[in-house]
């Protein structure tokens, strides 16, 4: 539910076996030793790396909605919102 | 027509020389294109308008600039589709990117574009770039030019046929765990993973951020060196980009290994590699023995945990890089009457099922209560992997393996996920420490192509392309024409 | 409040006792947003006009930090006292809703860019503080328009992205607060010096500072937390100081009538003057945070600190509470917030540190400075003319307008009286006439420089300004 992806009863049973398996296999990670290790969240000593407040032209609406599935010519558009799915 | 299976070194000269034009190499490629894309679909999107705007303006570059204009100048080439240009449909081989056109072009393919390369479409891969074999695109796997049976291996697969095949000299791949460097084995060409951060990320669309790194395939060890040229350097816009200058790799290739020490590690030629595979393997060892080079053999321990930590941490920042596509924006849509369902009906639409399972890993991995167990363990794994082959490089210059543990197999052959994960065991861990890498052609087992991976410390890219090199010009496997190549009329 | 109110509030304030935590989002008054180069002032563009494909997430691009939200966070971690980590980094927040186009949010989660501070205030007169746990940064998300007057009755909502990646920093309290008074000053205090600093225009209305609020209430004498309710959608200091002593009272009226609270979070209906509930604990989202690898760690090293740490006024805290008192009596008063600012932050900070005497101790005061700057307001004098009359004031005293008036100073903005100048101006500057009307536009500063020069510094420059183009164009 957290990935948002709907699966009828059919997929949810064959990639619910699928990723049983592939669990199970990389489960062996568990069996390192990593006590005294830090994490590596990505390669390389690169730190710092900012850019200068300078705003740049906005691309406007338009261009913005050009993709866009559904919308009013000014926003997007999704359907009603129910309380329960409210994040704020 | 000639130009077929021609190099980037060969086609410039040819240009110079007044032999040939951008616009008769373009519609060369496109005739060879259109004879031999039936079998292979290793298209997805023909960009022949800017193409042919581009061999228009590379006309008049090499007209009023012969001496100074890039060796790419008025050069076919294609673009794995998950790579951006501006007003050209990208999809990522997924239906949930149908009909985006983005509005900006990929830094690394811009730079391509402003040395004058011809772009004639967009090349076929594995949806989001996750598989080895094509046969996770939405629209259908390309084929092996070597064998239109067999899968051209992946992710990049289409990008490895079309080279492969001889329609453009070279082709942009990416690779996060091996998707350059596998298909290239698989199709006989060869494919370069830069070290990651040399290349800029931007406009690549994204599948794992912490390993994804575009690179060429390319029919010769010089022409990715070429293409690794021009598209490598700092970009502003991709924060884990390097700012150090880039080592220019032309000298490197004439250097030879004679005195270098090349690491063979033990692991990488265990299990898992088929018997033929190894044979060619060792073969090429023996070549670059014969060039000078001094094996020694190695150890990389934690090889065997390299596939759980890749199939944790890709699959986990792919759950998160793909959240965006939930149909409010651009692509595919779904239409219900609420939010939470639109949702759910817009992602299992427009996933396959090899992206489903990785969200659905990835998003376990990382949820309260298996992280520390599943991502935690796994980031300081890659920690330990990363350290292992530093500890190795202090004592070689450069790593030694097969590419791929088999040649290309037949398709549907391999419908367990997991027997897939294990065609990139040898691939990936270079993507976990961030290493540049190549594969090279080492061979044939049945007329279909072995590749031989070379694999150096971070940045020493140029040290990838000379070791790579002397094998190349030790062998002619490089040069051999695949059958789909030799279509040509 | 009513007194039966107050009266019932503090009976029931005499067995329990509220403990109460706020958490407080402030735009940062950078120029670009948080990680693209949109503006961050997105109040005035038309829906999705202010969005670029970085803040749209659309696949392929990426952030970058903007340098500027970094300094304004660490500016105020230290206003707050706050540690500053040698190292820290983003994480991304995963969730599913139309205002965030990615699905995440980057934000930082277990490395923060600074811990463990202090806001100090007063509460009745007496004085007050609250710890700071953290004040962290990430991006504000987009809003969205539901069609039709309630969420329930809506049938589509809009998406506007033009919000979407302004800077928004955190800044989370301790549970130190006591009452409904404590946290009103706490946020009245801690408003005051965002704005004084320069970082956030501390405008509640606009949201681009929003307040939420955790309460518990324990029984007087207990030292364990009660159970924990978080309260939203308060946009003025008046609806938090009304939510939360509605909510202590709700509250303990469930603990007297023997029932049980849960842990949930509820919203402030302003029309209703109630907190209603909008969700409880069993919907509590599990972000999946993990490190942001698009984005490089930072290391602020200490000669970043003590950079940023020079762009802040060094004062004691109290007398940062007096310059913060000074800024709100002028903003109240009707100067603009950024006119007073300037002022206090500039000239005003400079006389208080030479004549080692602060604002309200001057000859001049807060009410002198008001007054000097509503001269400058209606046009009356300069600023060149306000600067100088602002250190003779400052030390001796005295009566703005009437020196003006004696001295003659008022600001010359009759173009009669002017434009004698303007064409003597011209004359002596035929080279710097010509090179302007050739398409040269810093040669017209030559210009203004003689004619201002001519009136003593009198003449309005803006008018000098057009009366010269009007004069050259001809």
């Amino acid at each position: 539910m957290l990935a948002r992806i709907g699966l009828d009863e059919a997929e949810t049973a064959r990639i619910g076996v699928e990723l049983e398996k592939i669990l199970d296999h990389i489960s062996r990670l568990q069996q390192v030793d990593t006590s005294a290790l830090t994490e590596t969240a990505q390669v390389g000593e690169l730190v710092n790396v900012m850019r200068d407040d300078v705003p740049e032209p906005p691309r406007g609406a338009a261009a913005a909605l050009r993709n866009a599935p559904r919308s009013d010519g000014h926003h997007f558009v999704v359907g009603a919102i129910q309380a329960n799915e409210l994040d704020a | 027509m000639s130009s077929t299976r021609s190099s980037i070194t060969e086609l410039a000269a040819r240009l110079r020389a007044g032999k040939t034009t951008p616009q008769q190499l373009l519609a060369g490629a496109m005739a060879h294109q259109k004879r031999v894309e039936p079998q292979l679909h290793a298209y997805l999107t023909s960009t022949t308008e800017l193409a042919e705007q581009q061999a228009e303006a590379a006309a008049l570059t090499l007209a009023e600039h012969p001496d100074s204009a890039s060796p790419l100048c008025g050069i076919p080439m294609a673009l794995k589709d998950v790579l951006c240009v501006q007003g050209v449909e990208t999809t990522a081989s997924s239906k949930v990117l149908t009909g985006f056109r983005p509005p900006y072009t990929a830094t690394a393919v811009q730079r391509l574009f402003d040395a004058g390369a011809v772009c004639v479409g967009k090349t076929n891969c594995d949806e989001f770039a996750m598989g080895s074999s094509n046969e996770n695109s939405a629209f259908g796997a390309a084929g092996n030019p070597w064998d239109v049976e067999r899968v051209p291996g992946g992710s990049s697969g289409g990008s490895a046929a079309t080279v492969g095949a001889g329609v453009v000299p070279y082709a942009l791949g990416t690779d996060t765990g091996g998707s350059i460097r596998q298909p290239a084995s698989l199709c006989g060409v060869v494919g370069f993973k830069p070290t990651y951060g040399r290349v800029s990320r931007y406009g690549l669309i994204a599948f794992a951020s912490s390993l994804d790194q575009i690179g060429p395939l390319a029919l010769s060890v010089e022409d990715c060196a070429l293409v690794f040229a021009v598209i490598a350097g700092h970009d502003p816009r991709d924060s884990t980009s390097d700012p150090s200058p880039v080592e220019d790799p032309q000298p490197a290739l004439g250097r030879g290994v004679d005195g270098l020490r090349l690491g063979v590690p033990r692991e990488y030629f265990g299990a898992g590699i088929d018997a033929g595979v190894r044979g060619c393997v060792e073969d090429a060892l023996h070549v670059l023995e014969a060039q000078g080079a001094r094996l020694r053999e190695v150890s990389l321990p934690s090889t065997e945990v390299a596939l759980s930590t890749y199939y944790i941490i890709a699959p986990a920042e792919c759950s998160s890089n793909l959240a965006r596509y939930d149909g409010v924006r651009f692509g595919l849509r779904e239409e219900q009457p609420s939010l939470t369902d639109m949702y759910l009906r817009t992602r299992a639409a427009g996933f396959g099922d090899e992206v489903k399972r990785r969200v659905m890993l990835g998003t376990y991995a990382l949820s309260s209560g298996y992280y520390d167990a599943y991502y935690r363990q796994a980031q300081k794994v890659r920690t330990l992997i990363a350290a292992e082959f530093a500890s190795v490089f202090e004592s070689v210059d450069a790593l030694v393996s097969p590419t791929s543990p088999t040649v290309a197999f037949t398709m549907g052959e391999r419908d367990d996920p997991l027997s897939m994960y294990m065609c990139d065991v040898v691939t990936l861990p270079a993507n976990l420490a961030g290493l540049p890498g190549i594969s090279v052609p080492c061979g044939f087992i049945d007329s279909l192509p072995v590749g031989l991976q070379v694999l150096a410390p971070r940045f020493q890219d140029a040290r990838v392309f000379q070791v790579a090199n002397a094998y190349q010009r030790a062998t002619d496997w490089h040069a051999t024409r695949s059958p789909l190549a030799d279509a040509a009329a | 409040m009513t007194q039966t109110a107050e009266a019932a509030s503090s009976a029931v304030l005499a067995r329990y006792e509220p403990v109460i935590g706020l958490e407080v989002h402030a735009q940062l008054l950078t120029r670009s947003k948080m990680f693209c180069g949109c503006s961050a002032d997105y109040t005035a563009a038309a829906p999705n006009d202010n969005t670029c494909p970085v803040c749209l997430g659309l696949p392929g691009v990426l952030p970058v930090i903007n340098r500027q939200a970094i300094e304004y966070a660490v500016r105020t971690a230290l206003a707050l006292e706050c540690e500053i980590p040698s190292f820290t980094k983003f994480d991304r927040k995963n969730y599913f809703y139309p205002d965030l186009p990615k699905g995440y949010q980057i934000s930082q989660y277990d490395l923060p860019l600074s811990l463990n501070g202090r806001l100090r205030f007063e509460v009745e007169g007496e004085p007050a503080s609250c710890g700071i746990t953290r004040v962290h940064l990430e991006e504000d998300t987009g809003t969205l328009h539901h069609a039709g007057d309630v969420l329930q009755s809506a049938t589509s909502s809009l998406v506007d992205l033009n919000r979407c990646g302004v800077p928004l920093m955190e800044i989370v309290g301790e549970p130190d607060l006591r009452s409904a008074a404590a946290a009103h000053e706490y946020l009245v205090r801690l408003r005051q010096l965002l704005v004084y600093i320069g970082v956030n225009d501390g405008n509640l209305e606009k949201g681009s500072f929003r307040c939420d609020a955790n309460i518990s209430m324990r029984p007087r004498g207990a030292s364990e937390y009660g159970v924990k309710v978080e309260i939203k959608n308060m946009n003025s200091f008046r609806a938090v100081r009304l939510a939360l002593e509605y909510e202590l009272e709700r509250q303990v009226a469930v603990l007297d009538g023997g029932g049980a609270l849960t842990q949930e979070t509820r919203g402030w209906v302003e029309a209703r003057r109630q907190t209603v509930s909008q969700r409880s604990k069993e919907y509590a989202h599990d972000y999946r945070y993990f490190p942001e690898p698009d984005l490089p760690p930072l290391r602020l090293d200490a000669e970043f600190v003590d950079r940023v740490r020079a762009t802040l006024p060094e004062l004691p805290a109290a007398r940062a509470m007096r310059f913060a008192d000074a800024f709100e009596g002028l903003v109240d008063a009707g100067v603009a917030a950024k006119t007073a600012a300037n002022w206090l932050m500039g000239d005003v900070a400079a006389l208080a540190n030479e004549h080692k005497v602060p604002l309200h101790a001057s000859g001049l005061g807060v009410e002198g400075l008001r007054r000097l700057l509503a001269l400058v307001e209606t046009g009356t004098i300069n600023a060149p003319t306000a600067k100088e009359l602002l250190g003779e004031l400052y030390v001796s005293g005295g009566d703005a307008e009437a020196l003006v008036r004696d001295r003659g100073l008022a600001q010359v903005s009759d173009e009669a009286q002017l434009a004698e100048a303007i064409d003597a101006a011209i004359a002596a500057n035929p080279d710097a006439a010509a090179d302007f009307r050739a398409g040269l536009e810093k040669a017209l500063g030559r210009m203004v420089g003689h004619v201002m020069k001519a009136t003593g510094n009198k003449a309005q420059p803006q008018l000098v300004n057009r009366m010269l183009r009007e004069r050259l164009a001809r």
